[in-house]
């Protein structure tokens, strides 16, 4: 019996435990007085009656990672619509509300479409075999929060790279700082960043003058409600290329938690509810709108007209399905900024509203860093234990609270998304009648 | 630390090349609808650029066929 204990226990700590700063090695799930053991060796260490507690422990933590996880796909999906439609709800190529149905039913559809379900939760960015459930919980917590933050300012912000952030920030806490690969975080968050606007704009901007030019003599209705159509079906493609990248992300996570907590079997693929929820998920998030994005990509930064949103959003998912065939992965939403930005440019350098993209780059700028930190700290309170794991998810509940009723104040809605190109969190002050 | 220059310069190439191609398709195709049209208004044969438009349409579907054949992993 000894010898089993003591042998679960060492392939524990190799596949789970991690070196702390006095050398002693952490192994998850453990309560202080309930150790893993007890909950992975079920009936052979009968002598406790702690064993069930230790199980209902680990059990509440994953259920809180995919309840968090979900929510993430649910921000996820309101953040990429405005991606793929909001050139078109600009332009009147589609009403808003068939906009975002079609995005969600076209997200939905390329998520349960998808087969190839990521292995790693982090792309090599992260040692893999040192995170946790916890970390994974604070890194969705960090990420969940400043995609909410980003919506409140209605500034497109990739959501991968939030997810990355927030995964780092509780990595270099629950694990130390050997446990990020720097050089990767570089090469496959960093350089795509900067690659992918300038890809798409450069794209775009050479479509969208083509565009003008070669129908210029054109000046019938034919000409823009023919570019009208176009969007539609572009847009389409957009949406589509966006479900089968981004609907797996979150199955990924999911499926990856129940494996390292040894509820799946290890190799084997995302089970049929994981699929379900997280297609649901990320489809209501599309179907709510993220109206206050859509109005800046569509309206903020450039005030798009119909041959410059068919060129985008073709330039787009042109870039989307390049990278990701051809090998160097880009994130969508900073593929569509760049190619609505280089749309303007095509058209001539006064139609950006760079003070616009200025504040758009500096969120970008800062999606690691701020994910990394509320990441970070989730991480050092949720791993004191299942009460400090709640006290985060009970901030974080309330944090979103809070940011959605500030959101009311100014809300942005279907109706009113065309009216204006400015996303403000200050209600507008009463104008006096008859002044 | 590894960078695949040779990726990102593919990818850089086959996307601007794609999506101007794509775009100066659809454009000449709407572009010679729209002259179909004019010139159907005053009188004058249009067959050959209606033809043309509908040409161009017609490539870019294909070209969207093939965009979709990219995009569903079940074709491939």
């Amino acid at each position: 019996m000894e010898d089993l204990n003591s042998a679960i226990l060492a392939a524990n700590d190799r596949h789970f435990g991690h070196r702390g700063s006095t050398g002693s090695i952490h192994r998850p799930f453990t309560l202080g007085r309930y150790p893993y053991t007890q909950w992975f060796a079920g009936p052979v260490a009968a002598s406790s009656d702690c064993g069930d507690r230790g199980m209902d422990t680990a059990l509440f933590i994953v259920v809180l990672v995919i309840v968090t996880a979900l929510f993430f796909d649910f921000t996820n999906g309101f953040h990429d619509s405005a991606n793929a439609m909001a050139t078109s709800v600009a332009t009147g190529a589609l009403k808003p509300k068939v906009a975002v149905l079609i995005a969600a039913v076209l997200n939905v559809a390329g998520a349960f479409l998808s087969t190839e379900v990521a292995k790693t939760i982090s792309g090599g960015i992260v040692n893999d075999a040192l995170v946790t459930p916890t970390m994974v919980f604070a890194g969705l917590v960090g990420a969940i929060l400043w995609n909410l933050m980003t919506w409140l300012v209605g500034l497109p912000s990739s959501s991968s790279h939030a997810l990355f952030g927030g995964l780092i920030g509780a990595v270099i806490i629950g694990a130390g700082a050997n446990a990020v690969n720097f050089s990767t975080v570089i090469s496959k968050i960093l350089l795509p960043a900067v690659a992918a606007p300038l890809v798409a704009g450069v794209a775009a901007a050479g479509a969208t003058y083509l565009a003008y030019k070669l129908t210029q003599g054109a000046r019938s209705k034919r000409a823009t409600s023919g570019f009208k159509h176009g969007q539609t079906v572009s847009a389409s493609m957009v949406a589509l290329a966006h479900g089968t990248s981004d609907g797996q992300k979150t199955m990924g996570v999911i499926t990856l938690v129940l494996i390292t907590s040894g509820y799946q079997a290890a190799g084997t693929g995302p089970q049929s509810w994981v699929i379900l929820t997280s297609g649901l998920a990320i489809g209501l998030g599309t179907l709510s709108g993220g109206w206050r994005i859509m109005r800046t990509m569509g309206k903020g930064i450039v005030d798009i007209h119909a041959p410059q949103g068919f060129a985008a959003e073709t330039s787009a998912s042109v870039t989307i399905l390049a990278s990701s065939h051809l090998g160097f992965g880009l994130s969508t939403t900073q593929v569509c900024s760049g190619a609505i930005v280089g749309s303007g440019i095509g058209r001539s350098l006064h139609e950006v509203r760079w003070s616009t993209a200025r504040k758009m780059v500096y969120a970008w700028l800062l999606t690691l860093p701020a994910a990394a930190l509320v990441g970070g700290i989730a991480a050092a309170v949720a791993s004191t234990g299942v009460f400090g794991t709640v006290v985060i998810f009970v901030v974080l509940i309330a944090a979103s609270l809070g940011i959605w009723a500030v959101s009311r104040r100014t809300r942005i809605t279907a109706a009113n998304v065309n009216d204006s190109p400015d996303v403000s969190i200050y209600a507008a002050e009463p104008v006096p009648a008859g002044v | 630390m590894h960078i695949d220059w040779k990726s990102l310069g593919v990818v850089a190439c086959v996307s601007i090349g794609a999506a101007v191609i794509i775009v100066a398709i659809v454009a000449l195709g709407i572009a010679s609808l729209a002259t179909a049209d004019s010139r159907r208004a005053v009188n004058q044969p249009a067959g050959l650029a209606r033809t043309a438009g509908y040409a161009c349409i017609a490539a870019a579907g294909l070209i969207v066929l093939y965009g979709l054949y990219l995009i569903i992993p079940q074709f491939h």
